[in-house]
């Protein structure tokens, strides 16, 4: 009960923040626009020549999924960057230590709260998404539903390490760490081709490294192979050899990974001097 | 009796090498059941520190304590105790009494307990005009208030309350005095840190000195207000037989003109210092029996512990 009343009062306050009304604001220009930036991709006109609607509809939906999965993670680590040390800056988090609540049970009640809303927010906007496709062409496309989980998966993730580095970092050096760390992730495929191209073991492992430090690009590959046409895959890896595919099992990993980092940011809130 | 906070030998030490700092140096100390303790301290003394050791918002370095009973840090014991920060903020968005619900559900009281409660806390605070006002419109004032309702929402059997009266007007304090007085009769402990020496007076049946992170002085306030009793006279002429008479009853004598401070080794000295005066033939103009401040005591306790 007092994990969920920590977890209620964040979501109320974070959906009150500056932060996320900018973002929300940005997220319904993006919808509103969205239709005009994508174009059908090569892939599937290479494999019908004759686009079908749901070919259309799901070529639309992967294009808009990779912007909601920026966005998406962007506002994630900027609703969540203050969230433990802006308590301990400003002193409201005085009245809530004191309180009979374990110092585990604030750092779950206040990521099931950020969770919650960019879950949420995910969710609603995919829907969105997805509706249009559906009064647009008619077609319905379900592969779409378990890319928007991932995609939500990945929110959290970025809810949760930027969350973790709030316990003991100031917004301004959370938000330099995090984004350095979304900045090299986001560009797995570039540093995996170079891994291939370049055949260097230390390139190699840094790719390796990255997708253990940060699964979300591997898993943001995984929705966006969800909505593409698998024939024109099975054709792009015969003209071009290997192809990076992203491991199945990554959000497996991403899941644990969540569990791993809130964990971590309980052990060091635990015993943290709060001034 | 049984204490309702047991320190012992507790430490706190910032820092390291050059910047290393003993803010609180192994400090015992014991609160007894149902008692309003005063702690006082000049600036950067350790009160808060202190505080925020027992409240486990700081880890001690070293040493131990209880309060109610249970080791620092028991959750249990948090459900009977109430605290109010020294420099708080509230989260501004939201109101009065949702502010009071929510800390009233980190206690674990059920719904129907916090109906029941929250109406009460917001009139013993006098919020009852601000119940659905947002807390960023709040003063400073309203502000202690509000904080004040959710270190007793709880019904709390022990209360620390850091600074409790700092932003108030005078019919403030006065409401946050009477306030302490009703929880003490209820049986209420309250740890009470405050640089107003007049409030503690008026409240703490005992205080604690302490200075550069230690205890310098603990004592029973009727002690430290009433340790001699002083008496201001005021004559038309002091003559000589009058001064040496009452230098002869007095363990101290100020003479300056037409006045005499005379400072007396007990208060039944002060029938026959009124006698010397009228028998001296003098005109009497002024005879004040006044006790030491706990001002004087406090500047007395300090100095000695850097002397």
């Amino acid at each position: 009960m007092k994990t969920w009343a920590l977890a209620r009062f964040t979501l109320r306050e974070t959906i009150r923040s500056r932060t996320m009304i900018i973002g929300l604001v940005i997220s319904l220009l993006y919808l509103a626009f969205i239709p005009m930036l994508s174009s059908p991709s090569s892939s599937t006109v290479v494999v019908g020549e004759l686009q079908t609607k749901a070919a259309a509809g799901r070529d639309f939906l992967n294009f808009a999924l990779g912007g909601l999965n920026f966005i998406g993670m962007t506002m994630a680590i900027l609703t969540t960057l203050g969230a433990i040390y802006t308590e301990i800056d400003k002193g409201t988090i005085y009245t809530v230590v004191t309180k009979p609540v374990h110092r585990w049970q604030i750092i779950a009640g206040k990521w099931a709260g950020h969770a919650m809303l960019m879950g949420g927010y995910v969710m609603i906007m995919g829907l969105a998404l997805w509706l249009s496709v559906l009064v647009g062409s008619g077609s319905i496309v379900w592969s779409f539903f378990p890319a928007i989980a991932l995609i939500c998966l990945n929110v959290i993730t970025m809810v949760s390490i930027t969350l973790m580095f709030s316990t003991f970092s100031p917004v301004i050096a959370n938000a330099i760490f995090v984004f350095i760390l979304f900045i090299f992730s986001s560009n797995l495929r570039i540093i995996n081709a170079i891994s291939e191209a370049s055949d260097n073991f230390l390139i190699d492992a840094v790719a390796a490294f990255l997708k253990l430090l940060l699964p979300v690009s591997e898993v943001s590959g995984l929705a966006s192979g969800l909505l593409e046409d698998r024939t024109a895959q099975a054709l792009a890896e015969q003209a071009e050899g290997a192809v990076y595919t992203p491991r199945g099992w990554s959000f497996i990993y991403e899941i644990f990974y969540i569990g791993a980092v809130v964990f971590i940011a309980t052990l060091i809130f635990r015993k943290k001097d709060l001034r | 009796m049984t204490a309702a906070i047991e320190i012992e030998a507790l430490t706190k030490v910032f820092g390291f090498g050059k910047e290393r700092k003993v803010a609180v140096d192994a400090l015992d100390l014991s609160v007894d059941d149902g008692e309003v303790f005063g702690f006082l301290g000049p600036n950067g003394a350790g009160k808060t520190t202190t505080m925020q050791m027992l409240m486990q918002i700081i880890f001690p370095t070293s040493g131990s304590g209880n309060l109610l009973g249970e080791p620092l840090g028991s959750v249990e014991a948090r459900t009977s105790i109430g605290y109010l920060p020294e420099l708080f903020q509230f989260h501004p968005f939201l109101k009065a009494d949702e502010f009071l619900d929510f800390h009233g559900r980190l206690y674990g009281m059920s719904s129907a307990e916090r109906q029941q409660r929250i109406p009460e806390v917001i009139d013993l605070v006098g919020l009852n005009e601000n119940t659905g006002s947002r807390i960023r419109t709040f003063s400073k004032g309203m502000l202690q208030r509000i904080g004040i309702g959710q270190a007793i929402i709880n019904n709390p059997r022990l209360l620390f309350l850091d600074e409790p009266t700092s932003a108030l007007d005078p019919m403030g304090r006065r409401d946050v005095r009477d306030l302490i007085m009703r929880l003490r009769d209820r049986g209420t402990t309250i740890f009470l840190n405050s640089h107003l020496l007049s409030e503690v007076e008026m409240t703490c049946d005992r205080i604690g000195i302490l200075n550069k992170g230690k205890l310098v002085k603990v004592s029973k306030m009727q002690a430290l207000i009433s340790p001699t009793p002083c008496v201001d006279i005021k004559v038309d002429k002091v003559s000589d037989e009058l001064l040496r008479r009452v230098k002869a009853l007095a363990s101290a004598v100020e003479h300056t003109g037409d006045s005499l401070c005379v400072t007396l080794k007990d208060e039944e000295q002060i029938n026959e210092l009124a006698n010397i005066v009228m028998d001296s033939g003098a005109t009497l103009r002024e005879f004040t029996p006044r006790q030491q401040a706990l001002e004087e005591s406090f500047v007395q306790a300090i100095e000695e512990s850097q002397a």
